[in-house]
């Protein structure tokens, strides 16, 4: 079965898109009944190797853990990052042994504990991706010291936790920025006007847990990069002008409406442009009775869950090399 | 000389700009400074901050500085921070303050009398640690703590005993403190009281040491503080002494600290916490009890409170945790009409907006303060004004809930249209300033309605700060929206304050500031100012 955009959200509607910045959300909004098998990635976490992470669901249903689940303790011990997705059936616990460490002079193992997921930073996930199955705890260092430089961290250690030291009011910031709406399960992320992520979660409990990881660290962390500065990004809200042609509080009331339909229409359309790119399967493993896919076109790199052609998880980031072209694609096809 | 004529000459020979500008840095410490490390600043800068601008204000006139502590709505620390300063540093003379030195102990008495009992013991312990002891300062603890109903002294001296001691001896020095332990030995063993005792008993209980009946509890209060070991009749004196000599049972008379304190001491292998709160359920705190009320409704326990001990943030946390019950509407009801009835202004129509998206869920410890914060300011402002049109920012359809759900993004603009269609005088716009659908729509409407519809009505945005950090809210519309953090309902006259020192003739704005303190402290109106007016 081919996989497109359009088929990993069956089943969801766009909300009214939410802008603030230069970031934008626009929500996906349940259309179907809800998939209530899956429980959040409230996850236990502890490890006894570099490079190595043990994941705890204490749920009874199984769960997953989100690509690039990353977990940063508060204990003397080394904080470890997964690279994609991953399965774990309930009441159950799990090893992952391509985990990599995101903290590279800190020593220690972690000692069980339920620490906060956090998700990496978008300009780590497409390499990430990339690095499954490779077996080296170190294997993301120099990706994190490049990132702390982007992201205007003082310390270029190859220390995640610096950025969030950095970052975290900001970051907290947008976690109230961008609102969770009844019913979603989703989000198409987009940075300037451009789609950054297309994210699926298989209910509303678990897309309330990673939401918050999700805007702060992984797509808030390029927002920031993205604005060129060290510390806060541009606030200025984008421009939605609602016209001028007023004369009454009536007239000011329509013109508010049509700016609301507008601004809908614009998230439509952007929505529209992803749809029917197909991707092509570069990995497809099985887990319980359901399939993990590792998905890639020249636009995205993700992972999907599936029961069938039911997709019940999905974490789709867009390449940097298709961002490094995208004027050349905005611009108008040559015609006579 | 008449109060008038007074602050008039005062307010002649004083420099209102620079007054203005230290009033409104010290309002922001006093509404927000918590003594606690923050996101940006470490404890010690935060004090050190804190404590400059409060000498500064001091320096400036005591009176002013006074009476701007005791605004509805400054925090318990400003208050306890001013009456160290105003006692520590005699007054020399009337001439040219604010205030008389009647009034200032009025004042006082006022600032002291708003405490909670925890924090005014902590206060005179603070006194007795840096050795203020002058005549005023020891009328005005043994007052505050004497003239309370015997109930409140009998409990205080279980809860608060070592305090308590330590504020006795301050104020009567060892020796007095000694020469009244041996008395009320006596006393409370049947013999007749030496002299000194007495003489000092009745210094220290002036109004009521000729009401026989009572002295007797008196003593006893002060006996078992001082540590006297004797026959008590007062109920729960009995029953600590009685679980310190082996009974447990009777420990269902005292509180849940007290207990705990005797059980760590006397029972530490054989009882625990559990025990202490099972002995002890039908004594918790109104604040306790409400704490720990979503756990005993989810375990099937009752655990009974009185709502009228809870602010009207905390009855709303709670009906959004356990549901609203009558008892906590009803409190809520009262709670915002004596908030309204502090309310300096005349509010007329009103319009009220009320952010309910989700971002004012809040999260952590502050869950659902944000939406509680709102709500009690939307009560407080209904009961408040002659009129009001209020609406939601995310309703939904069907009859409104007693506590509107929390949901969906932030438009605010299409909400503030809808109330100023009903042609209200003022428009309350109760949110967290997060505007995402999109970010700056208000702004452009407010645009519009003021320079192309001409519509001038007043725009005010109150937003919620439970933090350290209330400078920096997030303002909807700057320039058109007066923007203002309040803590909680009763901070909303401060907050109009602010707006006040902000305006163009800081004269008036310290002149309105004197008028609200007066009003608070010695129920007169000198000015007559309405606030509300001045600052949109």
């Amino acid at each position: 079965m081919t996989h497109t955009i359009r088929s990993v959200l069956r089943g969801v509607k766009p909300g009214r898109m939410q802008s603030v910045g230069n970031m934008q959300v626009i929500p996906l909004i349940l259309d179907m009944p809800e998939d209530n098998r899956f429980a959040p990635p409230d996850l236990y976490v502890s490890n006894r190797n570099y490079g190595q992470i043990d994941l705890s669901n204490q749920d009874t249903r199984p769960t997953i853990a989100p690509v690039g689940a990353t977990y940063l303790t508060k204990q003397r011990a080394q904080d470890h990052a997964i690279m994609g997705a991953q399965f774990i059936k309930g009441k159950s616990r799990i090893r992952i042994n391509d985990a990599a460490c995101v903290q590279s002079t800190q020593g220690g193992m972690i000692q069980e504990e339920q620490t906060e997921l956090q998700i990496l930073p978008y300009s780590l996930r497409e390499e990430s991706i990339g690095l499954r199955g490779k077996q080296s705890h170190n294997k993301l260092w120099y990706a994190i010291g490049r990132f702390n430089r982007l992201a205007g961290c003082a310390r270029e250690a190859q220390h995640l936790e610096y950025y969030t030291e950095v970052h975290n009011a900001l970051m907290d910031q947008f976690v109230a920025e961008f609102e969770v709406l009844p019913n979603q399960i989703g989000a198409i992320i987009l940075i300037n006007g451009k789609v950054y992520g297309v994210e699926r979660a298989p209910n509303t409990s678990y897309w309330r847990t990673v939401w918050k990881p999700l805007i702060r660290m992984c797509y808030g962390s390029q927002a920031i990069i993205e604005n060129k500065t060290s510390k806060d990004p541009d606030r200025t809200p984008v421009s939605t002008s609602i016209g001028q042609n007023i004369n009454s509080l009536q007239d000011l009331k329509e013109a508010l409406e049509q700016a609301d339909r507008a601004h809908y229409r614009a998230a439509t359309r952007i929505v529209d442009k992803l749809l029917d790119n197909e991707f092509n399967i570069d990995d497809d493993e099985g887990c319980a009775d359901f399939r993990h896919l590792t998905l890639n076109n020249d636009q995205f790199v993700g992972q999907i869950i599936v029961d069938g052609e039911r997709v019940c998880y999905a974490s789709l980031i867009t390449k940097k090399d298709w961002h490094k072209n995208a004027d050349w694609r905005a611009a108008d096809e040559f015609t006579l | 000389m008449s109060n008038i004529t007074r602050v008039n000459n005062w307010l002649q020979s004083a420099d209102a700009r620079a007054i203005a500008t230290l009033a409104s840095r010290y309002l922001d410490i006093c509404t927000t400074y918590t003594g606690r490390a923050t996101h940006y600043n470490t404890k010690e800068a935060q004090q050190e901050a804190a404590e400059a601008i409060h000498e500064e204000l001091f320096r400036t006139s005591r009176g002013f500085y006074g009476l701007l502590a005791c605004m509805n709505g400054t925090l318990d620390l400003a208050k306890q921070q001013a009456v160290v300063r105003l006692l520590d540093h005699p007054r020399y003379s009337d001439g040219g303050d604010l205030l008389t030195a009647q009034q200032e102990k009025v004042m006082l008495e006022h600032l002291v009398q708003a405490l909670p009992a925890h924090r005014m013991f902590k206060l005179f312990c603070q006194i007795a640690e840096r050795r203020i002891n002058n005549r005023r300062t020891r009328n005005l603890i043994l007052k505050a703590i004497f003239s309370q109903p015997m109930g409140a002294l009998e409990r205080w001296a279980l809860s608060y005993r070592s305090k308590f001691l330590k504020v006795l001896k301050h104020c009567l020095g060892v020796k007095g403190a000694g020469a009244l332990k041996n008395g009320a030995n006596q006393y409370l063993s049947g013999s007749t009281m030496p002299t000194s005792a007495r003489s000092i008993l009745s210094r220290m209980l002036p109004d009521v040491w000729h009401a026989i009946p009572l002295v007797k509890q008196y003593i006893e209060v002060v006996g078992f503080v001082l540590g006297v070991k004797a026959a008590y009749s007062m109920e729960s004196f009995v029953a600590f002494n009685s679980v310190k000599n082996g009974n447990w049972n009777e420990g269902s008379k005292l509180t849940e600290e007290v207990l705990e304190g005797l059980r760590s001491t006397y029972y530490k292998d054989s009882k625990t916490h559990a025990d202490v709160l099972a002995a002890t359920k039908s004594k918790m705190t109104a604040k306790k009890a409400s704490m720990v009320q979503r756990k005993a409704q989810e375990a099937g326990i009752e655990v009974s409170f009185d709502a009228k001990n809870l602010n009207p943030i905390e009855l709303y946390v709670m009906a959004y945790e356990t549901g609203m019950t009558p008892d906590i509407q009803e409190a809520l009801e009262a709670k915002a009409k004596k908030n309204a009835r502090e309310i300096p202004v005349s509010l007329g129509k009103i319009g009220i907006v009320v952010d309910n998206s989700s971002s004012m869920f809040g999260h952590g410890t502050q869950k659902h303060r944000p939406i509680a914060a709102a709500l009690a300011t939307r009560d407080m402002l209904q009961q408040a004004c002659r009129e009001h049109v209020t609406v939601l920012t995310n309703k939904r359809p069907g009859r409104p809930p007693a506590v509107p759900a929390i949901h969906g993004d932030t438009s605010i603009a299409s909400a503030l249209l809808e109330v100023l269609e009903q042609d209200v005088e003022k428009v309350f716009l109760l949110t967290d300033g997060y505007e995402n659908s999109p970010a700056g729509r208000v702004a452009e409407v407010m645009s519009l309605l003021r320079n192309k519809l001409k519509n001038n009505t007043p725009v005010f945005q109150l937003t919620n700060v439970s933090g350290a950090e209330a400078a920096g809210i997030r303002e909807l519309a700057p320039g058109f929206i007066t923007a203002m953090p309040i803590a909680n309902p009763e901070s909303f006259t401060i907050s109009l304050m602010r707006g006040m020192l902000a305006m163009q003739d800081p004269k008036e704005g310290v002149k309105a500031l004197i008028d609200i303190g007066f009003r608070g402290c010695f129920n007169e109106s000198i000015f007559k100012v309405d606030l509300l007016e001045k600052v949109s």
